[in-house]
């Protein structure tokens, strides 16, 4: 039974309320999901709007098929893959200015906040440089904790292919985050 | 000699790092690591990566998110719009098509002046330099105070003191002559 029937079925006949409600149950992982595989906070408000905006918009077409938190990371996905894709001049400014900065300094921040912000930050810059394939499965499965079966029906991929990307992933990750992180 | 395929290996190994193997999954993993290397360092990998991000802590969404969201898909303009529209989003939109703007205006300007160079070889300086000669040709038919400050290339503002002043002191010399 999906826990969000009835309130998509609210905002389906334009319960704002309900809207409302399912955007403050998603927000975080819908923000976080767009922060770890853009590495940019902006861009993560930005796409998660956007997100929310055509989720929306969409409810109509929702069969209930699939749960809708299923179909809400579909949507996500494509949106994000498609940022991804088509990187805009002034994003791909900011992205370099923020490669420059050395994560060995960053980490070295006191403060138990500041030093997570720091770690997170470190672990989205090594997931960026993945290739989008295999970033988007290891952050469904590692950041947002979907299970694989889910993973691959947001993904629309075969449950195979789904552990391969994340085995693969994980093994390309690895020197990648001991860069960004600063492991010996 | 290991039962298990890399390919089977690899899901394997996945499970494992995630927590979901069984001991006797376990024990076929670890035979078949043993005798493969390739197999035994995507495990050492897996199992580092899954260790690391769980470091990973959720980024707090940015204040205001949810009613911006809201104002987008309100059906009529929300009574708080302007707390809702995030400005950050549409200058980062508009700052390539300001700086295209730029580029033509600029490009514009440059043919702009060249053309009309080409024309008569004058530039945006040039007619007010052409009144001047207009005012000190007409000036050397005259004698005038006035028309002398002309020829003496004097500013606008001096010559039309001078020209005022002129015109007073005509005018006081006609009383005075009564």
């Amino acid at each position: 039974m999906d826990p969000d029937r009835a309130l998509v079925e609210e905002a389906r006949r334009g319960n704002q309320e309900a809207f409302a409600d399912l955007v403050g149950r998603y927000q975080v992982r819908v923000f976080n999901l767009a922060r770890a595989l853009t590495g940019n906070e902006a861009d993560a408000a930005e796409l998660a709007q956007d997100v929310f905006v055509k989720v929306y918009r969409g409810l109509g077409t929702f069969r209930g098929e699939s749960a809708f938190r299923t179909w809400l990371y579909r949507v996500a996905t494509n949106v994000i893959r498609s940022h991804i894709a088509r990187p805009s001049v002034f994003r791909w400014l900011v992205r370099r200015e923020r490669n420059d900065a050395d994560p060995l300094e960053t980490l070295a921040a006191p403060g138990d906040i500041e030093a997570r912000v720091t770690q997170r930050d470190a672990i989205d810059r090594a997931l960026g440089q993945l290739p989008t394939d295999l970033r988007m499965a290891v952050t469904l499965r590692d950041v947002e904790g979907l299970e694989y079966k889910e993973i691959a029906e947001v993904l629309d991929i075969p449950i195979g292919t789904v552990m391969s990307r994340i085995a693969r992933g994980r093994e390309k990750l690895r020197p990648l985050l001991a860069a960004s992180l600063g492991w010996t | 000699m290991s039962m298990l395929t890399c390919d089977t290996a690899e899901a394997l190994v996945v499970r494992e790092a995630d927590g979901f193997l069984v001991p006797a999954e376990l024990a076929g993993l670890e035979a078949h690591a043993t005798g493969c290397e390739a197999c035994r360092a995507l495990r050492a990998a897996n199992l580092a990566v899954k260790r690391a991000m769980a470091l990973r802590t959720d980024a707090m969404v940015p204040s205001g998110f949810a009613p911006r969201v809201l104002a987008c898909v309100a059906p009529w303009p929300s009574a708080d719009w302007l707390e809702a529209v995030d400005w950050r989003r549409w200058t980062e939109w508009m700052l390539p098509v300001a700086a295209a703007l730029l580029l033509i205006v600029g490009v514009a300007g440059t043919s702009g002046s060249r053309s009309t160079a080409a024309n008569g070889g004058l530039s945006p300086s040039e007619p007010s330099a052409t009144v001047s000669e207009a005012w000190t040709l007409s000036a050397e038919t005259e004698s005038s105070p006035a028309t002398s400050a002309l020829r003496q290339d004097v500013s606008s503002d001096e010559l039309l003191a001078t020209m005022l002043g002129t015109r007073v002191a005509d005018s006081e010399g006609t009383g005075n002559g009564r």
